[in-house]
């Protein structure tokens, strides 16, 4: 809904459209100058961290599980790093590539799920997947090939693609034989050639200008790409262990929205940061494999050697990261499925003890942080989950300044669709954050 | 084409719902009930994402969706819809549209999928869509007690129409 008097325009979108929960977006120009804007979350706050106090530390993969029906594995690999770390246990090296080979499956059914029926549509002019379908049926078809190998990966190591079942604190409850994991070789390799032809199609699109100042905050990876381990990169610079970080990263409370906002404490300005895809890419081109990178340099985004870190500081032209992204899961993937040795025994005996555990992971949408103070029978006394859409969320609002900014001379109505894609750029979900999109802009 | 369909029975059967929202989780019960009860039903599954349901079935087959309700109907009660017209979906989807859209752990909702579908031509030869009213749909497991009692009639609906 847009209202306009002379010197005020108003924009209010009541209802995000593509995003996963419920949310709004409200944006007041005045004098052609950005007077308010706020990103509300309105989902009803969910109450997981008070729930999983007096529960069992091996209760958390499942519980948490529950908290994401696009992202639930890594909510499990989260939950359980940081049960893993409170109790001194290392999980096998078969473990974390059986562990490493599910996150790949979610982020190629995330990543398909957003590039394909979310984001895509953006790109058209057209509302909604259906539409897109009737323009580019070839490209839906593919995108839903990618998200089935995704899922595919995902109920053959973690039982089931929604709220997988398979994952326990030390390992998982049933190792996959390597007969049913050597099967995923094939539909990976389709999925490699769906996955650059993605990048070749996201990278025709033509994208709105908008250069961005971020502080980029992602894992570094331990020798590969990040997803389930490493220490936190703030910036080019500086890293820091998983528990520094969390210790960094300050939340609060805004009137308008059921999520908490984070910032990171002694950062510059006010503290805002992003994580996702344009945080991993610009921390860890280098890591990406060469194919990957190849497709990165054909899609104008530089990373050709190792050398060369690329940043890109245009959040619309995130879709064309997160499909090099599934460049890279597919050849992960297809890497861990030719080595895969069932891990015997699936899980380490992990005994409780007193103390705090930290677990840090790469969510398709960015960093996932989840913290578990237990005693010393393993009860938990104290949880904490910042999921990386309350990160996300002071920087989302800082693109919406400057999309307005940027788009002033637009109609309202072109103005509002531009505002609701600058939210899809980032992918949020607002189910995880909601602890949250309708739009709302005012112009004067 | 969508790649990878596989084979499959006469009559293929799918729950569409969250069985962590209470009375949203009938779907998944029922559909595994019938599967149990009668052989010649083919059960692609239940608690998935919609759109994840257009690589489980093939275009011969005939589908049966149970998924549940909040019309303002009697708890309980069940409808049978045939989605035989691409018009009757096209209608359903842009009503759903117009409001505001609704948290859903299903990604894109069962009608935005079968739209989809229709598109790629990879809807089923028959699609019969059974929808059983819910009482509540709040966080937790569990049916209300007049969700649970609508179980055998919704049971005997599906066998049903397997022999029909």
């Amino acid at each position: 809904m847009t209202h306009n008097h002379h010197e005020e325009r108003v924009f209010s979108i009541d209802g995000l459209a593509r995003v996963e929960g419920e949310g709004s977006l409200h944006l007041r120009l005045r004098n052609d100058h950005v007077e308010q804007v706020s990103l509300e979350i309105f989902e009803p706050p969910r109450f997981f961290e008070a729930f999983l106090r007096g529960r069992d530390f091996t209760e958390v993969p499942d519980i948490t599980a529950r908290i994401c029906g696009i992202c639930p594995v890594a909510y499990q690999l989260s939950s359980t790093a940081a049960m893993e770390s409170a109790c001194g246990v290392e999980v096998s090296q078969q473990v974390a590539a059986a562990r490493r080979l599910l996150y790949c499956g979610e982020w190629l059914q995330s990543h398909a799920l957003h590039v394909y029926l979310l984001h895509a549509p953006d790109f058209f002019g057209v509302d909604d997947a259906v539409q897109l379908a009737r323009l580019d049926r070839e490209a839906v078809e593919r995108g839903l090939r990618i998200k089935r190998t995704g899922n595919l990966i995902m109920e053959t190591i973690g039982g089931r693609a929604v709220h997988p079942v398979n994952v326990a604190v030390g390992g998982f409850h049933r190792s996959p034989t390597r007969s049913e994991v050597i099967s995923l070789a094939e539909p990976l390799r389709r999925a490699l050639d769906d996955a650059l032809d993605t990048v070749d199609w996201v990278s025709s699109f033509d994208f709105p200008e908008l250069e961005r100042e971020y502080l980029f905050v992602a894992l570094r990876g331990n020798g590969s790409y990040p997803m389930e381990s490493g220490n936190v990169a703030l910036g080019e610079g500086l890293q820091v262990t998983a528990r520094d970080f969390e210790a960094l990263v300050i939340e609060e409370q805004v009137e308008y929205s059921t999520a908490l906002h984070a910032r990171l404490k002694g950062a510059a300005g006010d503290g805002s940061y992003l994580t996702g895809p344009l945080a991993r890419f610009a921390l860890n081109a280098d890591l990406l494999t060469p194919l990957a990178r190849q497709a990165a340099h054909s899609a104008g985004m530089g990373a050709t050697t190792a050398e060369a870190l690329s940043r890109c500081n245009n959040p619309f032209r995130s879709i064309i990261v997160r499909a090099i992204e599934m460049v890279f899961a597919c050849e992960e993937g297809l890497r861990l499925v030719e080595s895969y040795e069932p891990p015997d025994p699936p899980a380490v005996t992990v005994e409780p003890r007193a103390g705090t555990g930290v677990g840090i992971t790469e969510a398709p949408r960015g960093l996932l942080l989840h913290r578990y103070d237990i005693d010393e029978r393993g009860i938990i006394q104290m949880a904490r989950i910042v999921p990386p859409t309350s990160q996300n969320q002071s920087t989302i609002e800082s693109d919406l300044v400057a999309v307005a900014q940027e788009g002033i001379q637009l109609s309202d109505e072109e103005l509002g669709w531009r505002l609701e894609q600058a939210v899809r750029n980032h992918d949020p979900c607002i189910s995880c954050s909601a602890h949250f999109l309708n739009v709302t802009l005012e112009r004067g | 084409m969508m790649g990878g369909c596989e084979v499959y029975g006469s009559v293929a059967l799918a729950g569409v719902g969250n069985p962590y929202r209470h009375d949203d989780g009938i779907g998944c019960t029922v559909t595994a009930l019938a599967a149990d009860a009668c052989a010649e039903l083919y059960y692609l599954g239940s608690f998935l994402q919609p759109i994840d349901l257009l690589g489980r079935w093939n275009t011969t087959q005939e589908v049966v969706l149970v998924d549940a309700m909040c019309s303002g109907a009697t708890p309980g009660s069940i409808i049978e819809v045939e989605i035989d017209t691409a018009e009757f979906i096209s209608s359903i989807v842009h009503r759903s549209i117009s409001r505001p859209p609704l948290s859903s752990s299903h990604g894109l909702g069962i009608l935005e999928a079968l739209s989809i579908a229709r598109e790629l031509d990879v809807l089923p030869a028959r699609l019969l869509l059974i929808g059983i009213e819910g009482a509540d749909f709040s966080e937790g497991v569990g049916l209300s007690e007049e969700v649970k009692k609508s179980i055998p009639q919704a049971v005997d609906l599906i066998v049903s129409l397997v022999r029909r």
